[in-house]
């Protein structure tokens, strides 16, 4: 008996979700328009409309015109985007950020917790403090929350099995903050996310690409793919940073190349044997590329480096996926569209040109991409509206 | 209607930012039935141990700015135990909460404004307190932007404005006699932006066609000047002050900054430019 009721209680989610889908993407505004386009029987598409509107979700707003053949009007129906809210929080190596979303990802206040270094033990305890920024601000009912954090997740999507923050590693974020919030919690790995939200909220322009692969560059390096086929949705992504790169005597970790620690630490060498340059002792990526465009030997040695390793590993997700659409994404788009061309050009030494050729390519500058797509993922599970 | 007060502490309840954030608070705690206690500081503040014991009849407080030195801070955290929420102020060792204005992505929204519609390249800028976040924070924004631009980080293009309009209104004096090619003005905050327009007035410079001017924030005097703004909505900065309070008052933990986004608008002292038009940049 138990998993016919599971099969009906699945089915009932199912159907609900078909008409809440149709009314959010406008393809039918009314009951009758509904059952036509779900397929389901005119009472079965009644019922759940009455309560969809019931919840907050729908709601009636006013007339319609008759059909040819005349007759009643019918009854428009309307999505609510702020019946409901939902947070988005992305943990990264340096901060905490949170994002207060309507059901359509429209943000109304972010939040965010900065540090120069987290505490190994402190990481729970300030993904619940930025939560609760989040809840003190909200104006409607909590619907659930999205999690992106850095590492590699477990099968089961509870937890991560590897992670620069070591807290988190076999902490099962899900279950212990749904049980702290009362709502269902989700988590996904942030370039996989970030690769999320640029599909569900056109952050980039990525209308016309069946498939995205978003190369994720902050302290750790990591890969997002989404795929997104009339068909076919399907998203994953984690870090890549430990994967080697270079002949067998001399090969390195990715992280050590591409990480921003790396760069850092080429810099600082680069710096003992030039010693001029123009980068201030506290530099960013903006600052290298400010200094390498204005002739600094430093900080061009030091894009050029990075950019010789990132070519390669472009050059192999763009062989192994072939997806319509590459991102760059995080700390290292501050280097600017002429990197990414140059970039481009580079990478052509590693593969067939004409696989890049058809590739689009593209900058990620929002830094809020990691936690829009939280609210992607939340909303995706809940509601299956995207 | 909740017994013991929240307190609001303010160093100038008349002052246009500090108004709007007030009447914000005022609503969001009339609407929840706290009733609220104006307390104006001034500074420099003297007398601490007599804010801490009014302070003691209060069940929170909010406050605006950087009015209360750190110390004291410290105290009503860590000794009166006062669920606190700053305004546009951050003390990052003492793990307050508070809320502020988006300023990286206002600063963005502004300079995206300036440099590629306006076809501006030669900004003057003119900082607010260093001393607070939203100072800090804008000049940072301000000279990242103009590395993202590719334009020169001239430190003599950098002067002083302490968010007090007539002392934005002497630098801009002072910088004029110099002499020095420019082509905008960039205020940290819309009152020192309106204070700088007079003055280039004031010298016969047409404002937009040889200086284009824009100011951070927004309110009733930048309307009657003309001055194009980056918006923030300080009455909603006043009134999710409050709710991060109430959030507090209810027993939540709170750390970090609850940040609120900014938009443009678009006024007479910014004219669009297109590409094809060359800037000539001032030198009066």
């Amino acid at each position: 008996m138990k998993s016919f009721k599971a099969t009906r209680e699945g089915l009932k989610r199912h159907n609900r979700q078909l008409v809440l889908r149709a009314v959010y993407e406008d393809a039918a505004n009314n009951r009758a328009a509904l059952a036509a386009i779900t397929g389901l029987a005119k009472p079965t598409v009644s019922d759940i409309v009455s309560e969809l509107i019931e919840e907050g979700l729908l709601t009636e707003s006013g007339f319609g015109e008759s059909g040819d053949t005349g007759g009643k009007r019918p009854t428009l129906l309307r999505f609510v985007p702020d019946a409901r809210q939902v947070i988005g929080i992305s943990v990264e190596e340096h901060r905490i950020f949170g994002v207060l979303s309507d059901l359509t990802g429209y943000v109304s206040v972010q939040h965010v917790i900065e540090r120069d270094q987290f505490q190994p033990t402190e990481i729970i305890d300030l993904i619940e403090a930025t939560i609760n920024g989040l809840v003190s601000q909200l104006s409607s009912p909590l619907l659930c929350i999205g999690i992106g954090v850095p590492g590699i997740l477990s099968e089961t999507r509870q937890y991560l099995i590897q992670s620069p923050l070591q807290q988190l590693v076999e902490f099962a974020l899900p279950p212990y903050f749904a049980d702290m919030y009362g709502r269902p919690v989700y988590i996904g790995n942030n370039s996989e996310l970030a690769a999320l939200a640029q599909f569900s909220f056109g952050v980039t322009d990525t209308d016309d690409a069946e498939s995205l692969a978003c190369l994720m560059l902050n302290e750790s390096v990591e890969i997002g793919i989404a795929f997104n086929t009339a068909d076919f949705h399907y998203h994953q992504g984690g870090a890549i940073g430990r994967l080697k790169m270079g002949l067998p005597h001399e090969m390195q970790p990715l992280e050590s190349l591409l990480g921003w620690k790396a760069v850092r630490q080429h810099v600082l060498e680069l710096r003992a044997r030039i010693g001029e340059s123009q980068l201030p002792e506290h530099f960013t990526y903006m600052h290298l590329r400010y200094a390498a465009r204005r002739g600094d030997l430093l900080a061009t040695m030091a894009v050029n480096w990075h950019m010789e390793h990132l070519a390669q590993v472009l050059a192999w997700v763009v062989s192994l996926w072939q997806p319509s659409h590459v991102s760059l994404a995080g700390k290292v788009v501050d280097l600017g569209e002429e990197f990414l061309s140059a970039l481009i050009e580079l990478a052509a030494r590693y593969t067939d040109h004409t696989l890049l050729a058809r590739t689009r390519f593209s900058l990620a500058y929002s830094k809020d991409l990691s936690a829009l797509g939280a609210v992607a993922l939340a909303l995706q599970n809940e509601l299956d509206i995207l | 209607m909740n017994i013991r007060p929240i307190a609001l502490l303010t160093n100038d309840p008349d002052e246009v930012f500090q108004r709007g954030v007030i009447a914000g608070a005022l609503a969001a705690a009339h609407m929840r039935g706290y009733a609220v206690q104006v307390y104006t500081i001034h500074d420099p503040v003297r007398d601490i141990d007599a804010i801490e014991q009014d302070l003691r009849a209060c069940s929170g407080a909010l406050v605006l700015t950087n009015v209360l030195p750190d110390p004291l801070l410290r105290r009503l955290r860590d000794t009166l135990r006062l669920p606190v929420s700053l305004v546009a102020h951050i003390v990052p060792e003492l793990d307050i909460p508070g809320i502020a204005s988006n300023n990286r992505q206002g600063m963005a929204i502004l300079m995206e404004h300036i440099v590629v519609a306006c076809q501006r390249t030669r900004p003057v800028f003119i900082c607010g307190d260093l001393n607070q976040n939203d100072g800090r924070a804008r000049r940072l924004g301000f000279e990242l932007e103009m590395m993202r631009y590719d334009l020169d980080l001239d430190q003599r293009y950098f002067i002083p404005g302490e968010f007090i309009p007539s002392v934005a209104a002497d630098a801009m004096q002072q910088f004029l006699e110099l002499q020095i090619p420019f082509d905008s003005v960039v205020a940290s905050d819309y009152q020192m932006g309106i204070a700088a327009l007079a003055v280039l007035r004031e010298r016969g410079i047409s404002v937009p066609d040889e200086v284009a001017v824009i100011g951070f924030g927004d309110g009733i005097d930048a309307i009657s000047a003309g001055l194009t703004t980056l918006a923030a909505d300080i009455v909603d900065v006043g009134k999710r002050g409050m709710y991060q309070l109430f959030g507090q008052l209810e027993g939540l933990t709170i750390r970090g900054l609850t940040v609120l986004n900014t938009h443009l608008i678009v006024r007479d002292t910014t004219i669009l430019r297109s590409a094809k038009e060359s800037p000539n940049a001032l030198s009066s």
